[in-house]
């Protein structure tokens, strides 16, 4: 701890805000940044999470905040006005509340297949630097998670983030727990740490941007009275792609024997099932998968005995373009 | 001018085709990949159909199906606290009753389910339950046990098996099998202390079309009813969430989970196979018995053996060790 690490901007504190879902790891990306900063760079750190109950698949925001040890940091705010921002997943470009506050001399890092480049990134301010890293492909590669090689990423695109010593945390970290996966780990952090694309000309937004504060749809003036729930059954107007980890259960009709097995075993109803023709051979036939309700658990995959769910990985568009609605009528 | 309250009569099914089509547990519900009690909720609303109430005790079927005025549920369903389960549903059941017995209300007296998980049942919500149990009220009990308190972060609850590694117990120098104690097994806890009980039956998410008739079963009969379904939970037990009916089917071939029914005192088992496995195959599916040494797993092999003997008596359980200080 004798050299101490200079920051970027001197003056207010490093923030950094990790956008994820829930399983993906971004709790404990966090979690080893801040460690690494206070114990082994000198710094001041701190670090929370906010999510819901525990599961896998919902919004998971991880927040860092960092400043020189001689500045207590008095806050454990949400970080609003991030100096970077880490996306874990592509699906949560199409949330407007991932990019709000950004500095317009933040850095944008995230997560998706090389080439990818959605439309969303145009609200990005011009001056961002953008960062995109095939965080996935890279984990599953190196059999190890997406935090740890977004977490390489982070530090090779900040210099002041010492690479040494956030693998030291990284590695500390597993070491207790699960020690066969600290080769594995270094592997996809270094490779996140190099193998990362600088994009040129993504954001057209001028100056930072506005921060959000959620406000609630329904508060204390506006709920119905006595806790009734007017509109039973309104998950259906739920997205839970976001919930998938990189695969997907994709359909082959013509192997299909409407067996009905799948269904069987799928807890989400996603299966879209339809009355069979007239005098056919069955009662009721498999149309195809609705994937906004998908989670991608596989196991209409693993039950299926004729091989017309194969599992395939999930790329950009794909399931937009396999989907079948479920409820064409209601939800659009 | 009283009229006799009339009651629904469910058909059983036989095969996979006679399933109905209609669901009553939408999607868009935000539980985790895979999850073994949303498939388990799924298909039990499907079996009792849409003349029927549920009341959901807080534990994972509540938290994370329903956010604020947010529900999955297409038939009326009601949240209650994790301690009174049953005293809500004895409420409904008196209510509807008295309605459909003095002519306020028409039609055929409502299915009502109280879904209640573990803790619901057997640790928090004993006492309510066990007082519907003895007052009689005409309302099935199903508790889906994924053996632990998995919304709040995994926490050992009274059905966790011995062994397994959740949050309350972490295996350790001092205490290297994690949890020391042997689970209560709450269908033989109704039967045994409930001469209002007729019918009680265990399920597994394994076998589908059996938990459908076992429910249609238990909403058949006239008074209090329970079942008991096996629901494998990929989180809290750290397994491949494409594996859930595996790993579930593993349990009733290990004699880890046992499958039957018991009508007015008489026992049928199911899907009892021939030789039963070792229950290390089962073991070996989870990750929270990764950390099992050889001299646990015979510890626990030898509890399903004893079990496996004395089927329907309770199992004189080994002395925990080592004693936590």
């Amino acid at each position: 701890m004798s050299q101490t690490v200079s920051l970027p901007n001197a003056g207010r504190f490093f923030e950094i805000r990790f956008e994820s879902i829930g399983g993906l790891g971004a709790h404990a990306a966090g979690q080893v940044l801040a460690t690494a900063a206070v114990l082994k760079m000198g710094l001041n750190g701190a670090h929370f999470s906010s999510y819901g109950s525990e599961k896998k698949g919902s919004l998971v925001r991880s927040f860092v905040r960092l400043g020189p040890a001689d500045r207590p940091i008095r806050t454990s705010a949400p970080v609003e006005k991030p100096n970077a921002v880490v996306v874990f997943h592509a699906a949560l470009l199409h949330n407007p509340a991932t990019f709000a506050g950004l500095y317009k001399d933040a850095t944008f890092i995230y997560n998706a297949p090389p080439r990818s480049s959605p439309e969303e990134l145009a609200a990005l301010p011009s001056t961002v630097r953008t960062i995109r890293v095939d965080a996935l492909g890279i984990a599953v590669k190196e059999q190890s998670r997406p935090n740890a090689v977004l977490l390489g990423t982070l530090c090779g695109a900040f210099p002041f983030l010492d690479t040494g010593k956030v693998l030291d945390a990284l590695s500390e970290e597993f070491a207790g727990k699960h020690p066969e996966v600290i080769a594995s780990n270094e592997r996809a952090f270094r490779r996140g740490a190099a193998e990362f694309e600088t994009l040129k000309n993504v954001g057209r937004a001028k100056g930072d941007l506005p921060i959000a504060r959620a406000e609630p749809a329904w508060g204390y003036e506006t709920q119905p009275i006595g806790g009734i729930i007017p509109e039973p059954g309104n998950t259906i107007w739920n997205d839970l792609s976001a919930s998938r980890t990189g695969s997907l259960p994709a359909f082959n009709r013509e192997n299909c024997i409407h067996c009905g097995l799948c269904d069987l075993v799928c807890p989400d109803y996603c299966l879209v099932w339809e009355d069979g023709e007239k005098g056919g051979r069955f009662e009721r036939e498999l149309m195809g998968v609705d994937y906004r309700y998908c989670k991608g658990c596989l196991r209409c995959v693993e039950s299926c005995p004729s091989s017309a769910m194969l599992k395939r990985a999930e790329t950009p568009g794909l399931a937009d373009r396999l989907s079948v609605p479920l409820f064409p009528d209601l939800v659009g | 001018m009283a009229v006799a309250v009339k009651t629904q009569k469910l058909p059983p099914i036989k095969l996979i085709r006679n399933v109905p089509k209609e669901e009553y547990y939408v999607p868009g519900h935000r539980t985790c990949a895979g999850c073994g009690p949303a498939l388990q909720y799924k298909l039990v609303a499907k079996a009792a159909g849409p003349n029927t109430i549920f009341v959901g005790p807080t534990g994972c079927m509540y938290v994370a199906n329903a956010s604020y005025l947010c529900t999955p549920y297409t038939v009326p369903w009601m949240h209650s606290q994790i301690t009174n389960g049953g005293a809500v549903a004895s409420g409904i059941e008196a209510a509807y009753k008295v309605l459909l017995r003095k002519g306020k209300r028409e039609g055929e007296m409502p299915n009502i389910i109280v879904m209640a998980g573990d803790g619901g049942t057997v640790d928090i919500g004993l006492q309510a339950m066990s007082a519907m149990m003895y007052r009689g009220h005409d309302v099935l009990f199903i508790c889906y046990d994924n053996e632990a308190y998995t919304n709040t972060g995994i926490q050992t609850s009274p059905t966790t098996p011995y062994g397994a590694n959740t949050t309350f117990t972490p295996p350790g120098k001092e205490i290297p099998e994690g949890k020391t104690l042997f689970p209560k097994d709450p269908p033989q806890l109704v039967i045994g202390g409930h001469p209002a009980v007729k019918y009680v039956a265990t399920a597994s998410v394994a076998y589908p079309v059996d938990l459908i008739n076992k429910v249609r079963k238990a909403l058949n009969v006239v008074g209090p009813t329970f079942l008991h379904i096996h629901c494998p939970c990929p989180k809290g037990w750290k397994f491949d969430e494409a594996k859930t009916v595996e790993v579930a089917r593993m349990a009733i071939e290990t004699g880890m989970w046992n499958m039957y029914e018991w009508e007015n005192g008489e026992y049928r088992h199911q899907f009892k196979p021939k030789k039963y496995k070792p229950v290390s195959e089962y073991l070996k599916l989870q990750g929270r018995f990764a950390h099992l040494q050889e001299a646990h797993i015979a510890k626990l092999q030898a509890f399903v053996d004893t079990k496996l003997k004395t089927h329907g008596i309770p199992v004189e359980v080994p002395a925990p060790s080592p004693r936590a200080h």
